[in-house]
């Protein structure tokens, strides 16, 4: 059963895409976002649900495959899964009602739609493969799968910001995999089978090539992560993808770059300072740095791409507590795996609540502004899966001594509470400037209103390692959790009460992306240096040209020699009796 | 001596020599005729390397050999590496022929192209098997002569410019190559490939003049695999029809280059001597130089067949790095690169003859929209360009992973960051085509409309692209399994190359 489900999970979507291509050039299936496609992820929820979490129950071996694969399911990879394939799930119904609903339009418009159903199939698989895969030819596949199959959701609209943002993305997802190659590729040579498990025992303070490895997989996953400096992709990608994209990109296919993380740093195995230092303040810049940028963007979701590198943040300074002190890093795992289900889920279903308040315009839309309030309560640890997966995470840390990075990390929450202050704000503006009365497609609300609950109950279903302290709060934690939260409120109130004259900052404000233009800036004068170059080399291929031209001067020289041999020729009985008579006469003496 | 494994080397050559010589009896007219006798002589060679391959697998050793002159043999052998390349050349011998049935229906001189066709994988048949410089030397003489009418075949001012190009820069490099062995001739007497002894000795005495003899002997033969700065015939010769390219830069001529160098330093010097010379880090910087120049220079360009002619430049010499790598994973990267890369680039070069067939599309910023218009082939352009580009699950991504590994486990680091550089350049110069392909609308009418039948283009021209796209897939797909060509550049590795 677990071999097959194993099998299936990456596959299951690859064979649906064949079978609709199928259909629909036999001209038997006309619909678009059909109960067939909607299937895509059943396999892989299935086998996270029913995984042990041990290895030896749940693997799948295939010598034949690529080097040879192992597929298997561990205890972190199967909370990956879990929060993975759900809101793929829920993402894809989604679909359904955010795309579906225009599909009555013209036939390049189903031919786009279709191609998103597609592409969506193989970014799934791409996904869940690398979920699953031990092997590291296995994992990097799923990876590249996912990534360029993804740059097709991107650029769904065709917009021109939309093809901006997709080259943008594209860019660095490219560069990211010539990291991740040069990582996958060092590390490999060096371990006995090319197994994900078996790159963390060579990266060993010993091992001379081991920090330039660390430091390409660092930078390598960490443009889907979101680190800093690489995040510039984030949000414009974000921005203008469709909604239910958007929602897999933050919510499942970032969390890709931290299992690469995850996965491959010597976590638990070796002590690495620098390095943990490094990724503790890169986080940190992550966290306040998205934050303060989130809050200035007039677009609800780039706020929350913003607010995913931030919350990704947060997530990269644990990895680095845990790489600064392998001891640690078991005491983190739990509040990690917590984390990344809970961030997960919630900004799954933060994402798709905006496709919601943009038309919602019904008698009923108050009840429906109380659910919308429960993610972003969620997510600044006033509720549920919030509240835990704070009060796990700071316990862990401040039992090791931590405080200082505690204390940051509650700042980081007074920035998540002045995003989701904007969030919100930005929502009820959309929300005010609709005209005519409308309602959300009912997939859409199906699918938001059965997310949300599940990511706002995330510690109570999740599988968890058996000894996680999971625990309420205690008064100082409230009170830990509460003052931030209250700060930032203060804040957001005197930054409305300064702006609401005018709203002439904006133009001041960061665009999504903020470092792109600088970039782009770098990019187009190394363009122009190149082509200088390449002048230059023309040049010189030019001049090589010419000498060649200059060789056919010896042309007659030639001829002329081949004539001598033809006069030789004609006297050749007299050169040889000459020669006869010569050699008689040498041979003589 | 006189058994069926004594003439079976020399029987798998003449299936395409005898075809082609018929071929050059049959009249113009008969292109059924002629097409069979191709389609037969195509299928009867394959099955015949086959039964070669299962007998090399199980150790048979088959040798075809005559003495000519005074101490030199003409020898014919099939070893694990000839077999290899013969493999590579037959099977894509049956697909290019039929590629080239669909593209030259109804264009003049066709009996003159099937005849040199044949001669011209007859030639690389020849190559592959030859157990000597000698013989080796014959056949690849006989390969630039064979090539020419083809290049030349359209016969306009600018193919006859690109054929004289060609010759001049082959013919160039065939005399470097025969001073090359001559003066080995001269020192050593007649050298068999894997007898390595007698050059050891030599070495002893006279190191100076071996390392001049392989500089002579690998520039001879860098001229045909294009390496910088020998590589300026390649791009001029793009003019020919487009089943010649393919037959070109997958598995004729630059291959032959390739393999060559193959031959010269694991079966003439022998690896280990070429290390202790010295001779392999020049070799690998002379390849990865050529990587990098020929990636660059294919980003340039607007003519689709043009870049894909600078990729050649810049992958076949992946073929020569991974020999560069003193160790057996990267000595497996290059060789299993030079079936990889002619899988690929066979399917790219029929990809871009069916756009210009069937379209009319010769430059880059034709091909917006095409995705939707020509999806079969679309699909096997994008299969080819990812397996470029070296990702998985295509075949490019396992070469460039021996390569890699191959690299660092021999402690040579430098390779890794060029590897990484030339993936990059090459998703630079690729994944814009796929953009304009899957993702642009289309722009006003395609350039010179025709319609070949109810698919993409005429089945002729569909099929062998699909096949061999689904093989440059199934090659890295099935990697470890053991009907992947990574299993059999094992085996070579294993029993004979191993340093």
């Amino acid at each position: 059963m677990m071999p097959v489900l194993l099998f299936l999970t990456p596959t299951w979507p690859l064979l649906l895409l064949a079978l609709l291509v199928a259909l629909r050039s036999a001209g038997a299936s006309r619909t678009v976002f059909g109960w067939l496609w909607l299937t895509a992820p059943l396999p892989g929820l299935l086998l996270a649900a029913l995984a042990t979490g041990d290895p030896a129950d749940t693997s799948l071996e295939m010598p034949w495959l690529l080097l040879g694969s192992l597929w298997w399911v561990d205890e972190v990879r199967q909370v990956f899964l879990l929060t993975t394939s759900l809101l793929w799930l829920f993402a894809g119904i989604y679909a359904r009602g955010y795309l579906g609903a225009r599909a009555d339009s013209d036939r390049l418009q189903l031919a786009r739609l279709r191609s998103f159903e597609y592409l969506w199939l193989l970014t799934l698989a791409g996904n869940l493969l690398l979920l699953i895969a031990e092997d590291i030819p296995s994992f990097y596949t799923g990876f590249v799968v996912m990534s360029f199959s993804a740059y097709g959701l991107v650029i769904h609209f065709r917009s021109p910001e939309a093809l901006r943002a997709g080259r943008s993305y594209l860019y660095l997802a490219v560069l990211g995999e010539g990291f991740m190659l040069a990582g996958f590729l060092g590390t490999a040579a060096q371990v006995p089978e090319p197994m994900m498990s078996q790159i963390p025992l060579i990266l060993e303070p010993d091992n001379v090539s081991a920090l330039p490895l660390m430091i390409c997989l660092l930078l390598g996953f960490g443009v889907k992560a979101g680190l800093p400096l690489l995040h510039v992709w984030l949000p414009v990608a974000h921005s203008v993808a469709p909604t239910p994209a958007s929602a897999v990109l933050s919510g499942a296919m970032i969390k890709a770059g931290l299992l690469g993380w995850w996965l491959t740093l010597p976590l638990g195995s070796s002590n690495w300072p620098q390095v943990g230092q490094v990724l503790i303040v890169a986080g940190l810049v992550a966290v306040l740095g998205a934050a303060l940028l989130g809050s200035l963007q007039s677009r609800a979701k780039a706020v929350l791409a913003y607010s995913s590198i931030s919350q990704m943040g947060m997530m990269t300074s644990l990895l680095g507590v845990g790489l600064n002190d392998l001891t640690l890093w078991p005491l983190l795992v739990p509040a990690l795996l917590l984390f990344v289900a809970h961030h997960g889920l919630n900004k799954g279903s933060l994402f798709l609540a905006v496709g919601i308040a943009e038309k919602l315009k019904t008698r009923w839309a108050p009840l429906l502004w109380i659910a919308l309030l429960l993610s972003p309560l969620a997510l600044v640890g006033w509720l549920g899966s919030g509240t835990l997966t704070k009060t796990l995470m700071k316990s862990s840390l401040y039992s090791e001594g931590w405080s200082q990075l505690v204390f940051w990390l509650t700042l980081g929450l007074l920035g998540t509470t002045l995003l989701m202050v904007r969030y919100l704000w930005l929502l009820q503006q959309m929300q005010q400037q609709l005209a005519e009365k409308q309602t959300p497609s009912p997939w859409m609300l199906a699918s938001w209103l059965l997310l949300l609950p599940l990511a706002l109950l995330v510690p109570w279903w999740l599988p968890l390692p058996e000894s996680t302290p999971l625990a309420w709060p205690d008064q100082k934690g409230w009170i830990g959790l509460a003052w931030p939260v209250m700060v930032a409120f203060v804040l957001a109130v005197m930054a409305w009460a300064l702006t609401r004259k005018s709203s002439r900052w904006q133009n001041y404000a960061p665009p999504a992306g903020d470092l792109l233009i600088v970039y782009q800036q770098a990019g187009r004068s190394l363009v122009a240096a190149f082509e200088r170059g390449v002048g230059w080399l023309q040049k010189f291929s030019q001049a090589g040209q010419k000498l060649f031209i200059g060789l056919r001067k010896l042309e007659p020289w030639l001829l002329r020699i081949s004539q001598q041999e033809i006069a030789w020729r004609r006297e050749a009985a007299l050169l040889f009796s000459f020669l006869l008579v010569l050699l008689s006469g040498l041979l003589l003496l | 001596m006189t058994g069926w494994h004594y003439w079976l080397p020399l029987l798998v050559l003449l299936t395409s020599l005898v075809a082609s010589a018929l071929i050059f009896w049959v009249d113009e007219e008969h292109s059924k005729l002629r097409s069979s006798i191709n389609l037969g002589a195509a299928v009867l060679k394959i099955s015949l390397v086959v039964v070669i391959l299962v007998g090399v697998a199980a150790g048979q050793v088959y040798e075809t050999r005559f003495a000519l002159l005074n101490n030199i043999d003409f020898v014919l052998r099939a070893d694990a590496l000839g077999v290899m390349f013969a493999g590579l050349s037959s099977v894509l011998w049956l697909f290019t022929t039929i590629y080239a049935i669909g593209y030259l229906e109804d264009s003049p001189n066709r009996r003159r192209f099937f005849g040199f066709f044949g001669l011209c994988v007859a030639s690389t048949l020849g190559i592959a098997f030859a157990g000597n410089l000698f013989t080796f030397l014959v056949f690849y003489e006989l390969l630039t002569l064979s090539t020419y009418p083809l290049v030349a075949h359209r016969g306009t001012a600018k193919a006859l410019r690109a054929g004289r190009i060609y010759l001049t820069y082959t013919l160039g490099g065939g005399i470097v190559l025969l001073i090359g062995v001559l003066w080995l001739y001269g020192l050593a007497g007649d050298v068999e490939f894997g007898d390595q002894e007698k050059l050891s000795d030599l070495a002893v005495t006279h190191p100076t003049t071996l390392k001049w003899v392989f500089l002579l002997l690998i520039a001879g033969l860098a001229v045909k695999a294009a390496m910088v700065p020998l590589h300026g015939w390649l791009p001029q010769a793009m003019v020919a029809p487009a089943p010649v390219s393919a037959l070109l830069h997958a598995v004729a001529v630059v291959k032959a280059g390739a393999f060559g160098i193959v031959r010269v330093v694991y079966d003439v010097y022998g690896i280990t001597l070429t290390w202790e010379l010295g001779l392999l880090l020049p070799l690998g910087v002379a390849a990865a130089v050529t990587i990098l120049y020929g990636s660059v220079r294919a980003l340039m360009q607007t003519d689709i067949k043009r870049r894909l002619a600078f990729s050649t430049i810049s992958q076949v010499s992946y073929i020569a790095l991974g020999i560069s790598l003193f160790g057996p994973i990267g000595t497996m990267g290059g060789l299993v690169h030079l079936l990889h890369q002619g899988l690929m680039k066979v399917t790219l070069f029929f990809c871009a003859g069916n756009y210009a067939e069937t379209l009319g599309i010769h430059r880059i910023c034709e091909l917006n929209g095409v995705g939707r218009r020509m999806p079969g082939t679309s699909l096997a352009f994008t299969v080819g360009a990812l397996g470029m580009i070296g990702l998985p699950p295509v075949a490019g991504f396992i070469s460039k992973w021996y390569l890699g590994t191959g690299a660092v486990a021999a402690g040579i680091y430098w390779v890794l960051p060029v590897l990484v550089v030339s993936t990059l350049l090459n998703a630079a110069y690729f994944l814009p085509l796929l953009h304009r392909i899957w993702f642009r609308p289309q722009t006003g009418d395609w350039p010179q409309e025709r319609t070949l039948g109810r698919w993409d283009t005429s089945l002729w021209l569909l099929i062998p692209t699909l096949v061999t796209a689904a093989f440059s897939l199934l090659a890295g797909l099935l990697a470890a399994s053991d009907f992947s060509p990574l299993a059999w550049v094992e085996l070579i590795v294993s029993t004979e190359y191993l340093p």
